[in-house]
């Protein structure tokens, strides 16, 4: 035999042993066993749980990990050497929720942020449908988060209507609000998020969100997605939440959110 | 020392430099590789991306979803917030790319002649790329490359300016549709998906893609030909004679000298042909099943562009196995064989050419590791030749990238080369290069690279140089 063709049949040989070895001991797939039972996930249904999963494998997979760690093959890059990276769901850390901080996000949360998806980050999953971003969004719950997500918040959410539309007053107030509750020392006085060193919880590098380009927005752009993130700060990152210092005067929240648009001329 | 010359005329550098300021200044946002795809989702370069060009896991399962996000099959049907909507139904700016990249100054020494030049980047490319359909995507890539050295009949070279089809331009059709019955054994929920028995516990499927077209096979091999942080050197010929071959992956080469095309152009010893060539016309069948890909598809014939020259075709077969997905880490190897059928020519007679090797990439935090062994051989090789031949050849590649800051990345590659061919003219080669790229902005950089002969200086035209260093900038919109 040949060199040749003994390096041939040494390739083939490798190649072939290593993907039945592979696919033999079930490597990179993670056991279906793992879930626990947790009060209202056992009333889903498993055929939810395992579209889910499917999904989660195909697309999630790749930033947040096998585990659900943020550890996943691609997930260093999505912020190298500097804060975003893909979340961590076992550490029970969630930046965008509607409840309270420290709390868990709902269900919902879970879902919005899969539909709208982090500029720049992570896309947007909206034509994957409503259904099947519940499917993956219980199966994160599940297999990830292994606790009972909370099914309301203690948060008020006013609507934008009456009192709390947008108006010129609303907007000078607002810019009171922004003064008095300290804003300026991370966004800076002119909103643009300069001149000022933050870590997150990670210890990585973390910059201030540019307040007058609301495509650095992570947690969405709306009227109601800015009063969400004032109301219930960004956990993980240095951003807190307000909502003790606006409990009983929305409207303040809402001149707030009146200035920040206003600086985007909105 | 050779005078400094300049390959682009005046005008041609013009209007480069003024488009170029021109998009540095007002799309700040755009990426390398390809960032209309960026700019349609709205993510950062380094969502699909280690290091441009390279992929990481996610853009290679973008890539094996048809150009689209896995599980979510959307065509054209998804509309972002964008740079500006030049069309009502699709923005262009979501499917057109434009790069330049290449050496600014370039220096050869040790040489026969030293020669140093000033010079515009050598390839220009534009780039529309999107999904036409859920289940039908594009890519056609047209190109201007400067000086690109081509063989013609008589043992010749030449160097060529062209405009033209680039290095790939083809359809890709998901054919998934087609075989979602077989698929379904106890209730398919969607595209790419397939329950086992019990549900959660299945295979996951991606694809079948079929490729037509002027298509790169090696894009999903463990190390793609057209994804080289380490640009190749282009060769250089005098009065038809190869004065300097081109420096590229020693894996990916032809590597046998004397080595013609089926219609008797001439091959460069170093170009990248067969399974790992930049882009020829043929056609390729992938598809994905858990973590093994299977990929096979023919080509039309060694260096033979859309020339019917060999009717029998060049069959290959490949097999990647990925593994990891969590601590940061991923990885793949890869087995290839492929069949070259009558694809060339040595004298006057057409013979056949295997090569089969391997592959291997282990992706870990900031390191990127890669490289390649491939073994080539030629059969039914006639009696009688010239002159005594030697019919076999191998190449290895090896290449590590480390991102040291958010804004440096160094890289270091070594390529070997045992050459096969006519024994009067053959060499071996070993050369090392190391490159530091510094990104100036997200679309922007400057790298510095120094290629080492580890061989010296000899009389063939593949030793014929010590040291190369180059200036080069790579930018994109």
């Amino acid at each position: 035999m040949n060199r040749h063709a003994f390096s041939f049949g040494l390739v083939v040989v490798a190649t072939t042993c290593l993907s039945l070895f592979y696919t033999e001991a079930g490597f990179g797939q993670t056991n279906p066993e793992q879930g626990h039972d947790m009060g209202r996930m056992e009333e889903t249904g498993a055929a939810d749980i395992a579209t889910g999963k499917m999904i989660y494998r195909m697309t999630c997979i790749h930033c947040h990990g096998s585990k659900g760690r943020g550890d996943g093959a691609a997930a260093i890059f999505i912020g190298p050497y500097s804060h975003p990276r893909p979340n961590d769901f076992t550490a029970g850390i969630f930046k965008f929720r509607s409840t309270e901080s420290g709390q868990l996000p709902m269900l919902e949360d879970l879902m919005r942020t899969i539909r709208e998806g982090i500029p720049g980050f992570m896309p947007s999953f909206r034509n994957l449908g409503e259904e099947r971003i519940r499917q993956v969004s219980l199966y994160i719950a599940r297999e990830f988060i292994q606790k009972e997500l909370p099914t309301q918040t203690t948060i008020k959410y006013v609507e934008h209507v009456g009192p709390y539309t947008y108006s010129v007053e609303s907007v000078v107030r607002g810019k009171e609000v922004y003064k008095r509750l300290g804003c300026f020392a991370c966004h800076g006085l002119d909103g643009r998020g300069t001149g000022i060193s933050l870590k997150d919880k990670r210890g990585l590098p973390i910059k201030p969100v540019d307040l007058t380009r609301q495509e650095t927005f992570g947690n969405g752009t709306s009227h109601e997605d800015i009063y969400r993130t004032i109301m219930t700060g960004l956990d993980g990152t240095p951003m807190p939440g307000f909502s003790s210092q606006f409990k009983g005067k929305e409207e303040s929240a809402w001149d707030l959110v009146h200035y920040i648009l206003s600086r985007q001329g909105r | 020392m050779r005078p400094v010359s300049c390959r682009w005329n005046r005008n041609e550098i013009l209007c480069g430099l003024f488009l170029g300021v021109i998009m540095i200044t007002l799309f700040p946002s755009s990426c390398f590789a390809i960032p209309a795809f960026a700019r349609k989702y709205d993510l950062s370069c380094t969502s699909c991306h280690t290091n441009p060009p390279r992929l990481n896991a996610f853009g290679e399962a973008f890539h094996m979803a048809g150009f689209q996000i896995p599980t979510v099959q959307e065509g054209e049907t998804k509309k972002k917030r964008n740079i500006g909507r030049v069309w009502s139904e699709t923005d262009f700016l979501n499917i057109f790319s434009f790069r330049a990249n290449g050496n600014l100054v370039e220096s050869f020494q040790g040489s026969n002649p030293d020669e140093t030049n000033l010079t515009f980047p050598r390839d220009l490319e534009i780039y529309l790329a999107g999904t036409y359909t859920d289940e039908i995507s594009y890519f056609i890539e047209l190109d201007r490359e400067a000086g690109a050295v081509q063989g013609i009949p008589g043992g010749f070279f030449e160097e060529r300016s062209e405009f033209g089809i680039g290095k790939e331009f083809f359809l890709m059709v998901d054919l998934q549709p087609l075989l979602k019955a077989p698929y379904a054994k106890s209730g398919e929920t969607m595209p790419g998906m397939a329950h086992g028995e019990g549900g959660g516990g299945g295979i996951m499927f991606m694809g079948p893609m079929v490729m037509i077209g002027k298509i790169d096979p090696s894009t999903n091999f463990s190390y793609p030909t057209n994804r080289q942080v380490i640009l190749n050197i282009p060769g250089r010929v005098d009065s038809g004679i190869l004065q300097r071959f081109g420096l590229t992956p020693y894996a990916f080469a032809s590597k046998f000298f004397g080595v013609k095309t089926a219609d008797g152009n001439s091959v460069e010893v170093t170009k990248e042909v067969l399974y790992n060539t930049p882009g020829d016309f043929g056609i390729d069948l992938h598809a994905m099943m858990g973590n093994l890909l299977l990929q096979g598809g023919a080509m039309q014939g060694l260096q033979a562009g859309n020339r019917d020259v060999n009717s029998k075709k060049d069959p290959y077969l490949m097999a990647r196995l990925n593994f990891g997905q969590e601590a940061y880490t991923s990885g793949s190897i890869s087995g290839l064989i492929n069949w070259g059928n009558d694809t060339a020519m040595v004298d006057t007679s057409l013979v056949n050419w295997l090569r089969y090797g391997f592959s291997g990439n282990l992706k870990y935090k900031y390191l990127d590791l890669y490289g390649a062994f491939i073994w080539d051989t030629i059969r039914n090789l006639p009696v009688g030749i010239s002159s005594p031949f030697d019919r076999t050849a191998n190449g290895f590649t090896i290449e590590g990238d480390y991102l040291a800051t958010d804004r440096l990345l160094l890289s270091i590659r070594y390529d070997q080369l045992s050459a096969g061919g006519f024994i009067s003219q053959k060499a071996d080669g070993k050369a090392i290069a190391a490159q530091a790229r510094f990104y100036m902005r997200d679309n922007f950089s400057f790298y510095l690279r120094d290629s080492y002969n580890l061989e010296g200086v000899g009389t063939n035209a593949l030793r014929n140089f010590r040291n190369f260093v180059a200036l080069g900038v790579d930018f994109d919109f």
